[in-house]
Parts: structure tokens; sequence; C-alpha cells
């Protein structure tokens, strides 16, 4: 159905927790979605509420039972994607890699510029985490070697970690907005809630249910449904979220 | 410290938390020099890039004599015009005055 790539030129900045929270709000809402980790640190289980030591099934689906939580399937493939011969398998056969039946949230590790290149000619949308500060912001011209950011128009951005009360923080938020337009999709308040519940390996919404970054990850969903029309594409899969129309 | 967030901090027992007088929404954006070597970038914002030096630090004798910044009648682009620097496009090049920028930094916090 559609591969949602979670890629920031900048580690550190929410990849993960930006992917697993839209996986999430994505099943929720009846869609069939697979959560692809291709990261060395395979930390994206942490946030469906498994341990680290819990072993996340492989992508080409040899080894072992489903990995499910929350409705999101959880698999890794950051062993296959080293290796050159997948990957020009993997450029040659995309639709068999990525069942277009489900919605694929497909993160990417900072540095793995191969299958960022790879994976951004098939995706529905790429989505860059930033943060509120010069590290993240000097990593903009980063993002491609063909065109300027400005310019990508796959690309969007999510700033995350925002804090009102740091001037920076402020002024960092309208001078992206301006920048970007609609480019910057949302943004996420920085909310100690966050580390807590992954701390206690439980969703923010029954560990915090009120948190200021709830709101905003609701939002940033939603945004990401419309910008890529999946509001539209409900398949028969999908069951009805109560308040739907 | 306003009298509602001094009562608050009464009821909680509590001599400070983080409090702080937000100042006035966003209309107060500054050009961090971070934000002008974004600006300036051409991998970023493509041929519009605001011509820059590759050093984050402005000279400063140039800075001692500041001229006058030349606004752009419509800016391309108005982000260009919120931060005061002008694109440059083709041959209706303008000078950009980022010392001016600069300068004002230092006079703040
Ligand atoms: N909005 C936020 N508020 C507070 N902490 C956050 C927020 N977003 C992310 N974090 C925390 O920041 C850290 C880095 O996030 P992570 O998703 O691992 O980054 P990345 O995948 O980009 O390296 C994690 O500990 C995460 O819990
Ligand atoms: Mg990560």
């Amino acid at each position: 159905m559609a591969v949602i790539l979670f890629q920031s030129p900048k580690g550190g900045t929410g990849s993960t927790f930006l992917a697993a929270q839209l996986a999430l709000h994505l099943a929720g809402r009846g869609y069939e979605v697979n959560a692809l980790d291709c990261t060395f640190q395979n930390a994206l289980k942490m946030h469906f509420g498994f341990m680290p030591s819990q072993p996340v099934p492989e992508l080409d689906g040899v080894e072992g039972e489903a990995l499910v939580a929350f409705g999101v399937k959880l698999l890794q493939a950051h062993h296959h994607f080293r290796s050159q011969a997948f990957l020009r398998e993997a450029e040659r056969q995309l639709d068999r890699l990525f069942d277009p039946a489900h919605i694929w949230i497909v993160d990417v590790a900072s540095e793995d510029r191969p299958l960022l290149d790879l994976l951004t000619p098939r995706c529905a949308l790429h989505i860059c985490a930033l943060l509120p500060t010069a590290a993240s912001l000097a990593t903009l011209n980063r993002l491609s070697e063909t065109a300027p950011a400005m310019q990508l128009d796959r690309t969007v951005f999510v700033l995350n970690q925002l804090d009102d009360r740091q001037k920076l923080s402020r002024h960092s938020h309208s001078f992206v907005r301006d920048l970007f337009g609609d480019q910057l999709i949302a943004t996420v308040r920085r909310d100690e809630a966050i580390n807590e519940a992954l701390a206690r390996f439980e969703p923010i919404a029954k560990n915090a249910p009120t948190s200021a970054a709830l709101q905003d990850l609701r939002f940033f969903a939603s945004a990401v449904e419309e910008r890529i029309g999946l509001t539209q594409a409900v398949g028969e899969a999908n069951v009805t979220v109560p308040g739907d129309v | 410290m306003r009298r509602d967030a001094r009562k608050l901090l009464e009821k909680l027992n509590r001599a400070d938390f983080a409090y702080r007088e937000f100042e006035d929404s966003f209309s107060e954006t500054e050009l961090w020099p971070i934000f002008a070597a974004v600006l300036g970038d051409q991998s970023v914002v493509g041929d519009d890039a605001a011509p820059q030096s590759s050093r984050g630090i402005p000279p400063i004798k140039a800075a001692a004599a500041p001229s006058k910044p030349q606004e752009p009648a419509s800016p391309p682009n108005p982000i260009f015009g919120s931060y005061g620097m002008a694109p440059v496009r083709g041959s209706e090049k303008k000078p950009v005055d980022l010392q001016e920028f600069f300068s004002r930094f230092s006079e703040l916090d």
C-alpha cells in the first residue's frame, strides 16, 4: 500500500520514536501495518513494549513466528541491507520485499545512505525528524546529493522536542516553519513522559494520558495520512475506528 | 514573577520550578548564525541561497562601518524577506548585508 521512510541525517532526533508512534496510530485506525527496523540499534521494538533481548523476525520471513503488538507486525532487516548483493536484488524486486497490501513503516539509520537512496524513489513519504538545535539544522544539507532539501517533494519534516520555554526552540520553530512551509508537517513537544513510558515498556497513552506530546503525535499521524491520501485508500482489511465517518 | 505563578508555587510548597516568563510568541525571531548558514546553503534552499562566508564569525572590521541593508522590492521567497536576507536571483543580484545582522547578534543576550 505505502512505504513510509523515517530517516534523518542526524541521529537522536526521534526517528525511531516517531516511526513507532505512526505505526501504532495507523494500526489503531485499522490499517495493516508492518514496522521494519533497519538499524543496528534495533530499538524500534521497545516502543511496542518489547525488551531489548527480544528477537525480531527478519524481513525474509524464514525465521520463526511473527512478532505483533498493538496490531503492528515488527520486522528487522539491518543485517540484510548490509549486503551489496541483497541491495541490488532489492532494487529489482522491491514489491516482493514490501508486500503492497500493507503499510510499511521503515526506520532507516542516519548513516545508512545506500538504503535511503534505494528506498526514497519508491516511498510514499520520507519523514525527516529535526530538533530545534544547531546540530540538527546543520544536517539539512545532507538530505540529498541531487536536489536541495526544499525541493524534495517526498521529504517532509517533523520538528521534534520543541520547548517553548527555550528561546532557540521558539526561534527554530518559526524559522523552520517559514523556510519549509507545508514541508513541515508537524511539531512535537519535548515531554519527559515519552522517556518514562519507554522505561516502563508502556504506551504513552497509558503511562501519561495527559501528555502534551500525545496531542502532537495524533496531529502528526493525521497529517501523514492526509499527505499520502491514506484516508481515501482504506482497504477491505480495514476496520472502522469509532468516530470515523 | 506573576501572582498566579507565586500562588501556584505556594500551593505546591515549592520555591521554584522551571518557571519562565515567555516572550511574546514568535514575532521576535532573530537571525541566529545557524539560520543564516542554512539560508546560505544551496543544498538546502537551492539557487536562492543567500551568499555568505563559510566561516560563522563575521569580519569585525567590516561590521564597524555598517552600510544600509538593501531590501528587495518584493522578495521571491518570503523567508528571505522576513529574515532580512535577499536571495540572489540571476542578474538582479543584490548584496546582502549580513554584517548588519551579525552586529545585531552581539547586542543580543
Ligand atoms: N518529543 C520528545 N520528548 C522527549 N523525549 C523524546 C522525544 N522524542 C524522542 N525522545 C527521546 O529521544 C531519544 C532519541 O529518540 P530516537 O527515536 O531513538 O532517535 P533516533 O531514532 O532519531 O536516533 C529517545 O530516548 C527518545 O525517547
Ligand atoms: Mg533510531
